[in-house]
């Protein structure tokens, strides 16, 4: 068998050139580094598509996957444990490496190209380890890259390209993580890769450089005189570092936080003296710390062939370059001590999440309701939501079914009315009709027939014949004709409200005001709205008959509501995608990044005026329409759909009363209409760019009943 | 001129190349266990729930009637609510059979056709009768029964 193969492959002789290089007398222990730093890679390699199959690369998810690898996954501790030590044993492997190869002089001629490979391999491992530690998505993850694409965006005149380069988008996040992620796991081990066969190829072109004198011993193979060695040497580096990865948990920070003030960003120990480094050259000199100093070990290290081109390679004799190569680890060293003597004691891991960040978990719907049987297994928000879509498609209100409902002696589960029991039919009905006729899609809704009437109309009226088409616009619409491109729109709100560069520092909005709840049914109070960008955003209502609160903290979502069933409930699915959205669209000046596939719909109306409707997705099938006045160029009213089992469920929100609060215009009442009931929110004072408290954003805290 | 390499001396160097494949063998092992344990880690089945399905007073009787299942389940790292679609058949006072609505051909689902009182997959034309059994096509067995039980009015079934 194995004669066929090589008859076929010359897989032999391929062994033997591979296996068998003469290596120089005397060659022995020195000059095993190299296979070290191989095989930590392969190391990292195996471990690195590992963590692959459970690692996901999206802020939603990031940290709770890597959490799940810690502590779910069959030895995904030891893994990770492996993975993330591994870097640190690379980076110092290679740096001993690199330390061997100056000392006995390995990159002089005929080596000086080999040598420069050796540097840009060295740049590529560091480079790995800078993507690596944001895919944990945790607060050093989060912090340590903002310091990073910082620095790089301090960089004299590319600086904001490199900036935008590394970030992928307006912020850090999804897009920057996907970026990391894809150059962690694609670009950098094909770079890798091809820097290592290259190496490999002139390490064999040219042999080892040997000792620094021949010595009288012979020469002898590769295998197994010299492999030995390696392999002895890598598994005693093995045994360290698994024994490392054994007893040490790989650090696993509290879930990023972009408003957490308190965390002190500090980066790897490899990275610490570049960052020791800022401290000294502060305000308009920072370029030299971050580019210049840098910059200009990389070139020497690059030139340091050409620039020592004697033949002699004995240390002792070369004073200049090992000295100053032993200045540079020196100065490298210190900045790093000093560095990590300034990094403040890691927080204790009780602090695992940070309050509220915790999705909640689902309320589900056969936990708090009596008697559901054809909506069953949804959440309690969802279900809201198609109770909602019921009776806003058939102009009911919920007491219409349900006996006492806004009142304290409401019987949901009761099913005396007979329009209840029909009310399930109905829905198995129209799930039926869907199922059966357009492949489950929700083509068919209550709206489609009911139109606000609880029984259908059956037949066309007469009067109607050569009468104007209805031209109500379907919830999803393509670009129009003759409208002006998308960006020229959200230009001239922009403008509308202030310009960009006010628009642009809104950071944070604190408000109060008078709200009339439930179309005046749920009475008269006041609100306190806070909103903090890029996507936290809470109101806090005081009714008479309690609080009713909707918070999104950039994670989870809650609503709270008086006289219902469940008081306060986590929104899940599109509920918890749509006030993302909401909370990304109170800041005007991102509204170009809150959305993907922007586009300008067909002309249309909006509380009576003419208005160009600009329409973009959300997350996972979430739409929203922008309705911007034609004349003055504001946002009347948002619209945002988001899937349910029975149809779109739609939220609007209608701007008006626009006034000036520093330079900015905003309006001053908002009336929300979601399908359950309609409040409107009379804004007094509004302030811009105030500190909130974190609690606001989180799980509301109701009293007790 | 290096010395020549002098002649193999064969059985040292079957046993340092021993000694090296071991090792090597060893650390591979070690990282082959870690690397395969944690990849099948999450491959173990799920344990079956009892899920409630219906009220046993709302199926006809001996007609398939199409039930989602929606169950909230962990899906690695998150939450994830699972639908599944099944087939009720009221065979009895207070019997009922389910089915996976899976074709047991390449898993499209099947359509109960009430003309011709038989269940038919979209895909490959895979036919079954009201009992699950295969009539034609290229299934290679009936549908998939499930586990089901009558409490009251409550058609539980196990998925």
């Amino acid at each position: 068998m194995r004669d066929w193969l090589d008859s076929r492959t010359g897989f032999r002789a391929l062994l033997r050139h591979l296996l068998d290089e003469p290596i120089p007398g005397g060659a022995g222990w020195w000059f095993v580094t190299g296979s070290v730093v191989l095989f930590l890679l392969a190391v990292q390699f195996v471990t690195g598509v590992v963590l692959a199959f459970f690692y996901s690369p999206s802020p939603d998810y990031a940290y709770d996957s890597v959490r799940f690898i810690m502590e779910r996954v069959t030895f995904g501790r030891i893994l990770r444990g492996l993975h993330y030590f591994g870097a640190s044993f690379i980076v110092v492997a290679s740096l001993v490496h690199m330390l061997r190869v100056v000392a006995l002089g390995s990159y002089k001629k005929p080596r000086e190209v080999n040598w420069i490979v050796g540097v840009l391999l060295l740049l590529i491992v560091l480079a790995f380890a800078l993507t690596g530690y944001l895919l944990p998505w945790d607060q050093k993850a989060y912090w340590a890259t903002t310091v990073t694409i910082n620095i790089a965006g301090s960089t004299p005149i590319v600086g904001n390209f490199l900036g935008g380069l590394l970030r992928g988008g307006a912020d850090l996040g999804a897009l920057t993580l996907m970026r990391w992620y894809a150059a962690h796991v694609l670009l950098l081990p094909a770079c890798l890769a091809a820097f290592t066969i290259a190496h490999l190829y002139l390490l064999r072109r040219h042999g080892i450089s040997g000792p620094l004198k021949p010595v009288s011993e012979p020469s002898t193979p590769f295998y197994p005189y010299q492999a030995l060695k390696d392999t002895v040497t890598v598994a005693l580096v093995f045994a360290l570092l698994l024994a490392v990865a054994l007893v040490f948990n790989a650090p696993l920070d509290a879930a990023a936080d972009p408003t957490d003030g308190s965390f002190v960003p500090r980066p790897e120990w490899y990275f610490m003296s570049l960052f020791e480094l800022l401290k000294y050259f502060p305000g308009r000199l920072e370029p030299i710390a971050t580019v210049v100093i840098p910059g200009l070990v990389v070139t020497l290290l690059l030139l340091l062939p050409f620039l020592d081109r004697r033949r002699e390679r004995d240390p002792a004799k070369r004073p200049a370059v090992v000295g100053g190569f032993l200045v540079v680890l020196a100065g490298i060293t210190f900045l790093t001590v000093l560095g990590v003597r300034s990094t403040p004691a890691p927080a204790s891991p009780a602090a695992g999440r940070r309050p509220g960040a915790t999705p909640g978990a689902p309320v589900m719907v056969e936990d708090v309701f009596k008697n559901v049987q054809a909506l069953k297994g949804l959440t309690v928000d969802e279900f809201m939501g198609t109770m909602g879509l019921m009776s806003a498609s058939l102009g009911l209100c919920c007491s219409d079914c349900h006996p006492g409902a806004g009142t304290e002696s409401v019987k949901w589960e009761d099913d005396s009315n007979p329009r209840k029991v029909k009310a399930r039919e109905m829905v198995r009905m129209m799930q039926a009709i869907n199922r059966d006729n357009f492949s489950g899609r929700q083509v068919v809704t209550c709206w489609t027939c009911h139109r606000l009437r609880d029984v259908p109309v059956q037949t066309p009226r007469l009067d109607n014949l050569y009468a104007e088409a209805i031209t109500e616009l379907d919830d999803v619409v393509s670009r129009g004709n003759g409208v002006p491109p998308v960006g020229q729109v959200l230009d001239r709100y922009l403008d509308a409200i202030g310009g960009a560069a006010k628009a642009a520092g809104i950071t944070s909005i604190v408000a109060t005001g008078k709200v009339e709840a439930f179309g005046s049914f749920g009475g008269g109070g006041t609100f306190e709205f806070f909103a903090e960008a890029p996507d936290r955003r809470a109101m806090h209502s005081h009714l008479p008959s309690g609080e009713s609160i909707r918070t999104f903290d950039g994670r989870a979502g809650w609503f709270a509501i008086p006289l219902a069933v469940v008081r306060k409930y986590p929104l899940t699915a599109g509920e918890l995608d749509g006030a993302r959205v909401d909370a990304m669209l109170t800041f005007p000046a991102r509204i170009a990044q809150s959305l993907t596939g922007l586009h300008v719909g067909p002309r249309t109306e909006a509380q009576g005026r003419p208005v160009f409707l600009v329409q973009g997705n959300g997350p996972r099938g979430t739409v929203a329409s922008l309705y911007f006045d034609r004349e003055s160029g504001l946002l009347l009213r948002v619209i945002r759909y988001t899937p349910s089992q029975i149809g779109k469920v739609p939220t609007q929100v209608d701007y008006e009363d626009y006034r000036d609060v520093g330079g900015i215009t905003f309006p001053f009442r908002w009336t929300y209409t979601w399908l359950d009931g309609r409040d409107t929110f009379e804004f007094g004072d509004v302030r811009f760019n105030q500190p909130i408290d974190p609690a606001k954003f989180g799980e509301p805290l109701l009293p007790a009943p | 001129m290096p010395p020549e390499t002098p002649p193999p001396d064969a059985t040292r160097r079957v046993l340092l190349g021993s000694i090296t494949s071991g090792i090597l063998t060893v650390i591979g092992g070690i990282l082959g266990v870690l690397g395969g344990g944690a990849a099948f880690s999450s491959t173990v089945r799920r344990d079956a729930e009892w899920l409630a399905a219906s009220a046993l007073h709302e199926l006809p009787d001996n007609q398939p009637t199409p039930v989602t299942l929606t169950v909230r389940r962990l899906d690695g790292y998150r939450d994830a609510i699972e639908r599944r679609t099944i087939f009720l058949v009221k065979t009895g006072e207070a019997d009922v059979a389910a089915f996976d609505a899976r074709c047991t051909h390449l898993g499209c689902l099947v359509g109960w056709d009430a003309d011709e009182q038989v269940f038919r997959c979209p895909c490959h034309g895979g036919v079954f009768d009201r009992a699950g059994a295969v009539m034609d096509g290229p299934p290679p067995e009936g549908l998939t029964t499930i586990a089901t039980r009558v409490d009251g009015d409550r058609v539980l079934v196990q998925a």
